[in-house]
């Protein structure tokens, strides 16, 4: 088993490094927090240096990149404390690329190119998460045209979006298989309004509820194939999941070295609080788990290399960085004490973020369904 | 014709840590190009571009300096091709006999308009080594260059000092030392990173280069100097009274 970076790797993550220094600074970060504004800047840095066309096909301007890479670099941004700084992109991406058409592929290109988010994925509804089956908004193809009817909710990134990459339900099929498709609709579509929704984590992304009133918009906004939305979105679903655990693994690790950092220095009853055990114990366990978390993330994106099955280990994966994540940035924050529970001080940011985490891509109660579902299966 | 870069291949700063004592534990620092250079390999592919030329790298060191980490570092950041001169006289090296060895390496390149350097290495910072090498190959040598551009067949060397700022025109090959902000370098992508490993690298060694025969200046103590230790302290409680400590804090030291 090999454990070292290739000379590759190693040679990106520097790469990686000095960007960020040059482009995502602690304060750069803290101020995109505080004005809940996402971070193009960086966005558009991590383009033009060719970080954001990792694994896109080559006839796009990408270059093929392995799936362990790719997450030693989400890690690595997100070791910085910036949440959802990488990855999610090249997902969105490869829905349009696989499924869009020349058109949608040439337009979501453009937008990244400028380090614009391409647009935010419509799915959630106010009874539609988990449970896909109970999605209502509804596309009616009618000639030529398609009329989008209904309501999204807890969508990320909706107003800083271009366009809703939305799922929707053809009324007249019944059940969900064949019903649902996927339509890449210009947010400033007539007939679409928006109520933000005022969240508690993940500031650098807008999130909102979205009324579709008799939008009408030409059938060419299909992506894919009719009645296959679902399977196309599902596609990129355990990558996703991936990416997730790989953020999660990063902020973890920032929030480790944060406190660890902190408890070395903070004096109290004559020496620092990092002499006492019970802050050695609270160091030593954030470290497993971080370590864990690390192993967990590349053996999966090893698996995804290998074109192993991952519906069981990603959602081993997903479920255990989240809870981790939260784990360690919590007791991170109990290390620093009330400077932890102030919006100065990182670790607080990384604990609501990192929260968000067990309920996005995924909660950790519907891993568990995932998982436990392919246990059981596998030992029956 | 060419530009030549001189780079070197040592510790990365970031993993450096300080000892108590002062002095620096490299046992855990990874090897990476040092941080002084990116930017001469950035100004000499600038310079090479406008002259139509390639851009060749040069780096010497003992043995153990040649590896494809090493070859892929320097030749993802811009370089054309790459020497490497290894001789048994830099385990030890001191800028003389390195600059001994860059100027037998240079010999191996037939015409060249102008070294490019960056303006001291990240360990020894004496930044000594390109004007020894200018003197050696008898060219003009310029520290402090914070632009080269091309006029005709002529180079023309900006230098900003602290009251001055220098134009000066070269007519023939010289050595030029870069300030840190002369240009900025573009960080390596991975379609850099994996064309550097498909371009040449010509390793010369000591039966190549030849015997280093000058006097040399031997090291024969080292130890840090004093450096006044900074304290950090967080202060406690509301503004005013973490103010309040602040002050005291300052009179304590002396400081007010």
């Amino acid at each position: 088993m090999e454990f070292n970076f290739t000379d590759e790797q190693e040679l990106l993550l520097q790469s990686l490094d000095d960007l960020l220094e040059r482009e995502c600074s602690e304060q750069y970060i803290a101020e995109l927090d505080a004005a809940h504004e996402p971070p193009t800047a960086f966005r558009k840095a991590m383009y033009d240096t060719g970080f954001l066309s990792l694994g896109f096909p080559e006839q796009y301007g990408g270059t093929p990149v392995d799936a362990v890479t790719l997450v030693l670099l989400a890690g690595r941004v997100a070791r910085q404390g910036l949440n959802n700084g990488y990855g999610m992109e090249l997902l969105q991406a490869m829905d349009i690329l696989e499924f869009g058409s020349e058109a949608q592929r040439e337009e979501i290109l453009g937008l990244l190119a400028q380090g614009e988010t391409p647009f935010a994925l419509g799915f959630t509804e106010p009874g539609a998460g988990s449970d896909s089956s109970g999605l209502r908004t509804s596309a009616v193809h009618r000639d030529g045209q398609v009329v989008f009817n209904g309501t999204k909710t807890l969508i990320t990134n909706a107003l800083r979006s271009r366009n809703l990459l939305l799922m929707a339900r053809d009324p007249a099929v019944s059940g969900s298989r064949g019903a649902i498709s996927m339509y890449l609709v210009p947010t400033d579509a007539p007939g679409i309004t928006y109520n933000q929704l005022d969240k508690v984590v993940w500031h650098t992304a807008d999130s909102c509820e979205v009324f579709f009133d008799d939008v009408t918009l030409p059938e060419s906004c299909l992506v894919g194939t009719k009645g296959r939305g679902f399977e196309q979105l599902m596609r990129n679903f355990e990558f996703e999941r991936l990416v997730i655990a790989s953020q999660c693994w990063g902020q973890a690790e920032c929030a480790f070295h944060d406190a660890a950092a902190y408890a070395a220095q903070r004096q109290q009853f004559g020496q620092p609080i990092g002499q006492f055990q019970l802050i050695q114990q609270k160091l030593v366990d954030m470290a497993i788990k971080v370590e864990n978390m690390g192993n967990l993330v590349l053996k999966t994106a090893w698996m995804l290399d290998q074109g192993l099955d991952l519906r069981t280990q990603g959602a081993l994966c997903k479920r255990y960085c989240a809870l981790s994540a939260f784990e360690v940035a919590d007791d991170a924050v109990q290390i620093f004490g009330g400077i932890g529970l102030t919006n100065g001080a990182r670790v607080s940011r990384i604990w609501r973020d990192t929260r968000g985490h067990r309920v996005g891509g995924g909660t950790d109660e519907i891993m568990v369904h995932i998982a436990g579902r392919q246990i059981v299966k596998a030992h029956n | 014709m060419s530009v030549a870069v001189i780079f070197k291949w040592a510790y990365s700063p970031a993993d450096a840590q300080v000892r108590s004592d002062g002095t620096l534990d490299l046992s855990r620092a990874k090897a990476a190009i040092s941080e002084y250079d990116p930017v001469a390999i950035a100004a000499g592919r600038q310079l090479a571009n406008d002259l139509g030329t390639d851009l060749v790298g040069l780096t010497a060191g003992p043995a153990g300096i040649d590896s494809p980490l090493m070859r892929k570092a320097a030749l993802s950041r811009g370089l054309d091709r790459l020497f490497v001169a290894t001789h048994s006289a830099l385990e030890q090296a001191n800028s003389t006999v390195t600059a001994n060895v860059l100027a037998a390496a240079l010999g191996r390149e037939p015409e060249i308009a102008a070294v490019i350097a960056g303006a001291e290495s990240v360990d020894d910072a004496a930044g000594q080594v390109p004007l020894t090498l200018a003197g050696l190959l008898d060219w003009p040598g310029l520290a402090g260059v914070s632009g080269i551009a091309v006029d005709g067949g002529a180079l023309e060397v900006y230098r900003t000092g602290a009251n001055r700022q220098e134009t000066l025109r070269l007519t023939g090959p010289a050595v030029l030392a870069v300030t840190t902000n002369a240009v900025s370098p573009p960080v390596p992508g991975m379609k850099d990173i994996l064309a550097a490993g498909k371009k040449p690298a010509t390793v010369l060694d000591e039966a190549e280069l030849g015997p280093v025969t000058c006097a040399q200046a031997v090291e024969v103590g080292r130890r840090p100097t004093a450096v006044p230790r900074r304290e950090g302290r967080v202060l406690d409680g509301e503004l005013a009274e973490a103010v309040r400590q602040a002050v005291s804090v300052i009179q304590e030291a002396g400081l007010a």
